[in-house]
């Protein structure tokens, strides 16, 4: 079922094409959700989380698409506090009911930058997925800011390097991830100008490391102070 | 060195994003539908309704193409010149429709949509020249042709693909001739068989 493009229409020009589609129907769905007004659709309203996932989608839709088609993202910055993104994606965890391992955060300093919010969730989200696919045990995830740049570490505690899990997933770091959660967490880093990679704790323990530099740490400012 | 067999497979991948993207739209589509079917429920939330479904109906069509795939149409009955009627007066340019009997069958009205907006954006649509649509065709079969003065949308060659590419997941081809500043499409489809009353499609 694959159907190649003619080879004159480059993928750029295909993705922008895809992106103005896919964005019409999103823009209709967000008009009709203002055209809602009253209290549902208020701040606080029952209908918000409604126009919640109509961001979320116009938020992620450019970005992967521009994967799909295996084009770099241009993703947009905004002030992104991690610390805030961290904790969020460990209480999204432990909110599961088949939540099991205990997931512990150590955050330091100042963990506030100019990145793509929805990227950095995402690639939070992705990290903890591949960890916990890891372990029935206990993971710790420290982030701390080093110059320009911010590293988010996630510690597979008690799963050694060696193991045959470790081994795999360094193979698949090594080359092209076929995992979609970590193929798309590398990707993301990669379009911030950062990267992801696995190695061991001095502990020998899988950990691993996504670095998102930050092109000007003064200029950023938290989201909601 | 690449080893292939560690490449992503792109269509799992594709099929694992558009899951990924529909998954926010399928949660805001249950809690819209459970509002507007309270009685009473305001008109607007019905729009938001439709509106969260053809975001839907989008995505799930048309993001297939971005991994290479053919674009995931789904057949359903009607008649391609009401689709193509509603699909002209939707686009809301000075184009003129010469569409014959109705033509029965099973065909994807999204893909239909698609395929008439992206078509007309390809002529200069403004009143004085309108550009002319005309839609033929017996049975299954239907030719939808567009002649006009040619214009020269932003991302014309994606749109000529995107036609293409929606033409032959529909049975069909697209083809097109621009000449001393006139723009000739033939768009050629075929629908399916549409089922009698009372009869479920093969396959269900």
């Amino acid at each position: 079922v694959s159907a190649p493009a003619p080879p004159e229409v480059p993928p750029d020009q295909r993705w922008a094409l895809l992106c103005e589609e896919l964005a019409r129907p999103l823009a209709a769905a967000r008009a009709d959700f203002e055209a809602l007004g009253g209290a549902a659709a208020a701040a606080d309203g029952p209908a918000r989380p409604v126009l919640e996932a109509i961001e979320e989608v116009e938020a992620m839709m450019a970005a992967v698409l521009a994967l799909s088609f295996d084009i770099a993202p241009a993703l947009q910055r905004q002030p992104v506090d991690l610390r805030a993104e961290c904790a969020r994606a460990v209480a999204a965890y432990h909110e599961q009911p088949l939540a099991r391992p205990r997931v512990e955060l150590r955050l330091e300093g100042d963990l506030t930058g100019r990145w793509n919010a929805w990227a950095c969730r995402r690639v939070l989200h992705d990290l903890l997925a591949v960890a916990l696919s890891l372990t029935d045990g206990p993971l710790m995830i420290s982030a701390a800011r080093a110059g320009a740049q911010v590293t988010v570490e996630i510690e597979v505690i008690g799963v050694p390097m060696s193991s045959p899990a470790g081994r795999a997933l360094l193979d698949e770091l090594g080359e092209r991830p076929r995992q979609l959660h970590l193929w798309l967490a590398a990707r993301l880093a990669e379009a911030h100008g950062g990267q992801l990679r696995a190695a061991p704790d001095a502990a020998g323990w899988i950990t691993l490391t996504v670095v998102l530099p930050d092109p000007d740490p003064r200029a950023s400012t938290p989201e909601g102070g | 060195m690449v080893r292939d067999h560690l490449t992503p497979a792109p269509v799992r991948r594709v099929r694992a994003l558009i899951h990924q993207v529909r998954s926010p739209l399928t949660a805001a589509l249950l809690r819209v539908r459970a509002w507007a079917a309270h009685e009473g429920a305001p008109r607007a939330m019905r729009d938001l309704e439709g509106a969260l479904v053809a975001a839907d109906t989008a995505i799930t069509r048309l993001f297939p193409l971005a991994g290479g795939m053919v674009p995931a149409l789904v057949f359903q009955p009607g008649d391609l010149a009401a689709l193509v009627t509603e699909a002209v007066r939707a686009a809301g340019v000075s184009a003129s429709l010469e569409a014959g009997p109705p033509l029965p069958a099973a065909w994807d009205a999204f893909a239909v949509g698609c395929i008439v907006r992206n078509l007309l954006s390809l002529a200069d649509a403004r009143p004085a020249h309108p550009a002319r649509l005309t839609l033929q065709g017996e049975g299954q079969a239907a030719v939808l042709t567009l002649v006009g003065r040619a214009a020269s949308p932003p991302l014309g060659e994606a749109r000529r693909w995107l036609v293409q590419q929606l033409a032959a997941a529909h049975g069909g081809r697209a083809t097109f001739a621009l000449e001393q500043g006139r723009v000739a499409a033939y768009v050629f489809l075929l629908g399916r068989a549409a089922s009698p009353p009372g009869e479920l499609p093969a396959g269900e």
